[in-house]
């Protein structure tokens, strides 16, 4: 069946441009300019989908962006919306949500269990019995959801940028581009944004043969779209606004971060369906989606239909459809009088039949509820009751409804707006807006197009004197009028049907009144309990009615029941818009090419990227460390450490500053020297270590954990500030790069390198020299933190690969070799030195950590001192020591975290773990009770699998002992 | 003493084949991964990304001596914080604080010789300031484009020879908006070990 129409004024569709494409394994044709579901109608396609609870065959329905049922996937993506997406030549589409096929789903099944499954009824039957749960769960999660995630689908990033305007005019309708004219030609910059695809809004489809206001529209749009101070933004969806205007723009590709100082909020009213007996099959559409059929993808809707009126739109949208030539069977008005109309003088003129008086009591299904046979039509008693017993059938194949109309008032909620409700109107209508947004139009309840272009420009020049242009004269402001072009109550009960509230939800009236007996007589409860609003659409087509039936229920009216809170986003955002381009910084330090040149495996340490160990061809990565350790043990190694935290401490105040944020002493410090330093917070926590080095009285430069160095550089400004002291910080961590040359022949390579005088007596242990390196800059450190003759060489990170380099050739006759983290921490292991936030956790202090010797605490003041003073005095909970596997174990190794247990008690947990070590057994590092640290104490470490193994406690350092290889 | 050894640039390994043009006195090296063949100033006027890590060297300056030292040293300073003006023939200052500047200018100028001399005294109430940012060049009509997608400040608006201290693809970086007439610049300093992030983040970005 093909219900193209002849070419129609102002179509969107380009007949230019035939699209092929396939929905549910049958080709079909549109045209450039459809929407997916506009092309599927075209094709005598109207079951599109099925609904997400009971899987009833559901069809067009608002044609607006708001239909939840017509749904659908390919092969890269899912949930696309039929009436918000443009077809693309190729589409090979399929409705989501079915078993079997939009035609053979085995889960229609589920609408004749239906009264099994009232309100809630998820929240009251599968609790118990409890051992039922699991399998209840997976088959809910099996049923549940929209849609298939691709998992093996390649990520998209999408372009997500900012974006900047003066004011943003929100809707592009008359009001909207009257007011974004006004605003424009005081010379404030303008960006109009409108969801469609063309500029226009309800001029573009809701003509009802006038063609004076398809004229006017093309002359607005030209206007505005020729206007240097107006930036268009068609097929862009206002998704969310938040604090200071800050508005998330949405289209096809990108997500827009936009910041406006102004906005103009024109976004019209959303059409409002009737609530009858099977008001959800396909068929059944709001008159406002028939006339977008129409006039912008020229598609007949039905052939005869029934139209369901109660304004002066639905005459309209009648007049629209006879033109379109669907033969209209009937007119049935819910009001008793018309009032002063001239649609409803030319439907009449044109001799349809009219029931005054009247409501759709049920539509009657076709085969298989896929579509309508017609139309049940009572009158209405004075009362407001159906009189059943009156009723008779009209034969048609569609219902268009047209009874009335929500603000889409979103954004105005969403900056803080209040809207109360206007029975003039019978709409919720702004009452309280931020002093730098406006609303405009059919939004705040002026229906009358010249009405509507007048409160547009008086909402552009308000905007324009709001932010200094132009004068103080206003147009007056149009006042809300009657008739109201909404019903107060178009829902209507039916004994044995099911007349759907929600279609997004599958949530009928009597699921509302159940919800309310049961108590929820509450908006925001009963849409909790209920989950009405809650569906894809966000409720854009049901909550107006919910509100109404629970103000019923309630005998309450519409402001006093209120209505449930806004919140972004407007329509879905796919998580590619919001994930945007992705970005993950990463640090590398200057000599990373080297290292990947050298077959470095690379692992991530804070926000950088460390050489973990470089990888041997033939040689797996334990055995490959394992030599990296030896290698500096028996020759010299070379260390990339530039990430280390770096800090420059300098001023009057520099040593007061390090003597409190500290734990150790710095005012006898040499100049010339360097020390270690521990840091704590107020809680006696350890928070970071390094070293201080003193170059002159008042400037230091510290070193920093790498992964903990922004932070504590943050807080060392934070103290600063707070203790208000004169000295000067900088961070150059990314500045100034560093290595670590160790081993016994390292003083051997850097005297080949540098005039510095590096012998013992020269350059001892704990000293620190400037000199150069290779012909660079450089300041060395004698270190010993991987347990031997070691030096840190800092150099400006510009010329680092050049001195790495150099140092690597010097050498070459030590049989030098590059050593990676993993190496580094053997090596500290087997000294005993612990790496904070490896083997300190968030509770551990000094003294806990065998680090009380760091601790000066006869100083006048240093950050945690009041609580160390106590803890000091209290006996120790758990004790930082050394554990050794027996030589020649073959079994089961301890890992960080693995649990020491004894008696069934944890006493303890493993920190560190090595099961290869230069010394021939494994070693680490654990926190024990106090009452098992004695050296030579067996305790027992419950390893993966639930195994347990026995270890030896032990002193440490493993190595060296006497400190004698690093001196 | 500025070392003879030249610096090297933090993304050197991925700027393979990239040519040199010189808008203004400037030695710039340009990469051009998204057009077939070297650069021209049509390609410099619509889009382009440069970098000039390695023809460029800077240095800071910090304390409260900071603003006399440099002025004993002839150096003309900007009045306002992030202002900057020009520094010799190819180079500038930036004010960062009131107590705070950075010079820059290119590595084979030795304007920096005797300040350097001047600061390796370590003189009360004077802090030299290691500064190995990389400095990329953002150029072209379309260079706000591309500022849009990854910073959250309107470039745009900012007045032409003002430094802003910002994020760039959510890293910390210092951007001037290039006072040159002929095109729309931005110069970019980002620390050294994110300048490969952000180089290719920004050269996926232009394509």
């Amino acid at each position: 069946m093909n219900l193209r129409l002849p070419p129609q004024p102002g179509e969107w569709i380009d007949r230019s441009q035939p699209i092929s494409f396939r929905f549910e394994g049958c080709d079909y044709q549109g045209y450039c300019g459809d929407l997916i579901s506009s092309a599927l109608w075209a094709n005598g396609v109207h079951m599109q989908g099925r609904s997400f609870k009971y899987h009833r065959p559901r069809g067009i329905y608002s044609l607006a962006g708001h239909d939840a049922n017509a749904v659908f996937e390919d092969e890269t993506k899912t949930n696309i919306r039929g009436d918000l997406v443009g077809l693309r030549s190729g589409m090979d589409l399929r409705a989501v949500n079915t078993k079997g096929g939009l035609h053979h789903d085995r889960l229609s099944i589920v609408d004749r269990f239906s009264k099994l499954m009232p309100v809630g009824f998820y929240y009251k039957a599968f609790h118990t019995p409890r051992w039922l749960f699991p399998h209840y769960e997976k088959q809910i999660r099996q049923i549940a959801g929209l849609g298939a995630i691709r998992a093996g689908q390649t990520a998209q990033l999408t372009p997500k940028d900012y974006g900047f305007c003066q004011v943003l005019v929100v809707g592009a309708g008359p009001s909207g581009l009257s007011a974004a004219l006004a605003v424009a030609d005081q010379g404030v910059d303008v960006l109009l944004v409108d969801e469609h695809a063309h500029l226009g809004g309800s001029l573009t489809w809701q003509s009802g043969g006038d063609e004076k206001s398809r004229e006017l529209c093309q002359e607005l749009v030209n206007l505005a779209q020729a206007h240097q101070h107006i930036t268009v933004r068609t097929n862009t969806q206002v998704a969310g606004c938040y604090a200071d205007l800050w508005v998330a723009l949405v289209d096809d590709v990108r997500l827009t971060k936009l910041r406006a100082q102004a906005m103009v909020v024109a976004s019209g009213v959303i059409e409002q369906p009737a609530v009858f007996g099977n008001n959800d099959l396909p068929g059944v559409m709001l008159a406002s989606a028939a006339q977008r059929l129409i006039h912008l993808y020229a598609v007949k809707p039905w052939q005869q239909c029934v139209a369901l009126v109660a304004n002066s739109d639905g005459y309209r949208a009648v007049l629209d459809l006879h033109r379109a030539g669907s033969s209209v069977a009937a007119v049935v008005d819910l009001r008793d009088d018309v009032g002063d109309c001239r649609f409803a003088a030319q439907v009449h003129q044109l001799g349809m039949r009219v029931l005054m008086g009247s409501m759709i009591y049920e539509a009657v299904p076709g085969a298989g509820k896929r579509s309508i046979r017609g139309a049940v039509v009572c009158p209405l008693g004075a009362d407001g009751r159906l009189r059943e017993n009156q009723s008779q059938v009209i034969d048609c194949d569609g219902i268009a409804m047209s009874v009335g109309w929500a603000p889409a008032g979103a954004p105005l909620y969403q900056v803080g707006g209040k809207f109360s409700y206007d029975p003039t109107v019978e709409q919720l209508v702004p009452r309280e807006m931020p002093d730098n947004v406006f609303a405009a139009g059919r939004v705040r309840g002026v229906f009358g197009l010249d009405e509507r272009l007048t409160d547009g420009r008086r909402a552009g020049l308000e905007v324009a004197r709001k932010l200094g242009h132009g004068s103080n004269e206003l147009p007056e402001k149009i006042s809300v009028t009657g008739p109201a072009p909404s019903h107060p109550y178009p829902v209507f009960r039916h004994a044995k049907k099911k007349n759907f509230i929600d279609l997004d939800e599958d949530l009928h009236f009597i699921d509302l009144v159940n919800a309310h007996q049961e108590g929820f007589d509450n908006i925001e409860l009963i849409k909790r309990y209920s989950t009405v609003g809650m569906g894809p659409s966000q409720g854009k087509i049901a909550n107006m009615n919910s509100v109404r039936v629970l103000a019923r229920l309630n005998d309450k009216s519409i402001d006093q029941t209120g209505t449930t809170t806004s919140r972004p986003f407007y329509q879905p955002v796919s998580l590619e818009h919001l994930a945007g381009r992705r970005f993950h910084p990463l640090r590398r330090t200057p000599m990373h090419r080297w290292h990947l040149e050298a077959h470095a495996e690379f692992v991530h340490v804070g926000s950088w990227l460390r050489p973990e160990y470089y990888a041997v061809a033939g040689q797996d990565r334990e055995t490959s460390i394992l030599q990296e350790a030896s290698h500096v043990r028996e020759y010299a190694g070379l260390m990339d450490v530039s990430t280390l935290g770096k800090i420059e401490v300098a001023g009057p105040d520099a040593v007061s500053f390090l003597e409190r944020i500290y734990t150790g002493r710095f005012a006898k410090q040499n100049t010339g020297k360097l020390r270690y330093v521990l840091a704590c917070d107020e809680m006696g926590v350890v928070i970071d270590d390094g070293i201080a080095v003193r170059w002159s009285d008042n400037h230091f430069y510290v070193t920093a954990t790498t992964s903990g160095a922004a932070d504590f550089y943050r807080e060392m400004q934070r103290w600063a500030l707070i203790w208000d002291m004169d000295v000067q910080l900088v961070d150059v961590t990314g500045h100034i790069a560093a290595m670590n040359l160790a081993g016994p022949q390292s003083r051997e390579v850097l005297r080949k390198l540098t005039s510095v005088d590096v012998s013992p007596e020269g350059f001892p242990f704990l000293g620190v020299r400037r000199g150069e390196v290779a012909g660079i800059p450089a300041s060395l450190m004698r270190v010993g933190f991987v347990g031997e003759l070691g030096y840190e060489i800092h150099v400006p990170a510009g010329h680092a690969a050049h001195v790495w380099t150099e140092i690597m050739r010097a050498g070459a006759s030590s049989k030098i070799r590059p050593f990676g983290v993993e190496a580094q921490r053997l090596l500290r292991l087997e000294k005993g030195h612990l790496i904070v936030g490896q083997d300190t956790d968030a509770l551990t202090n000094p003294y806990e950590a065998n680090m009380a010797w760091a601790v000066a605490r006869k100083k006048q003041f240093f950050v945690g001192q009041r609580t160390l003073q106590v803890l000091n005095e209290r006996p120790l909970t758990r004790k930082l020591v050394g554990v050794k596997m027996a030589p020649g174990y073959r079994g089961p190794f301890p890992e960080e975290c693995h649990l020491i247990i004894e008696q069934g008690e944890m006493i303890g947990r493993v920190t560190s773990f090595a099961p290869r070590s230069t010394l021939g057994y494994g070693l680490g590092l654990v926190f024990v009770h106090p009452d098992w640290s004695e050296a030579g104490t067996k305790v027992c470490i419950c390893v993966d699998r639930g195994a347990k193994i026995e270890a030896e406690i032990t002193s440490t350092p493993f190595y060296d002992p006497d400190d004698l290889r690093q001196k | 003493m500025s070392p003879a050894i030249p610096r090297t640039s933090p993304i050197e390994h991925l700027l393979n084949g990239v040519t040199r043009v010189g808008p203004r006195q400037t030695e710039v090296r340009l990469a051009s991964p998204w057009t077939d063949g070297p650069p021209d100033n049509a390609a410099l006027q619509n889009l382009f990304l440069g970098d000039l890590s390695s023809s460029t060297t800077k240095v800071g300056v910090k304390g409260p001596r900071a603003a006399s030292f440099l002025e004993s040293q002839g150096v003309q300073l900007p009045a306002e914080v992030y202002a900057t003006v020009a520094y010799g023939v190819e180079g500038l200052v930036a004010k960062l604080a009131e107590q705070e500047f950075i010079l820059e200018t290119t590595a084979k100028d030795r304007v920096f010789d005797p300040l350097e001399n001047g600061l390796s005294e370590a003189p009360a109430g004077l802090l030299r300031v290691e500064h190995q940012e990389a400095t990329f060049l953002l150029c072209g009509r379309r260079a706000n484009e591309v500022m849009s997608q990854v910073c959250a400040i309107d470039m745009s608006q900012v007045h032409p020879g003002t430094l802003v201290l910002t994020r760039a693809a959510v890293t910390s970086c210092a951007i001037l908006r290039e006072p040159w007439p002929e095109v729309l610049a931005y110069r970019i300093w980002v620390d050294a070990s994110l300048a490969e992030y952000l180089w290719e983040t920004l050269s996926t970005i232009i394509g």
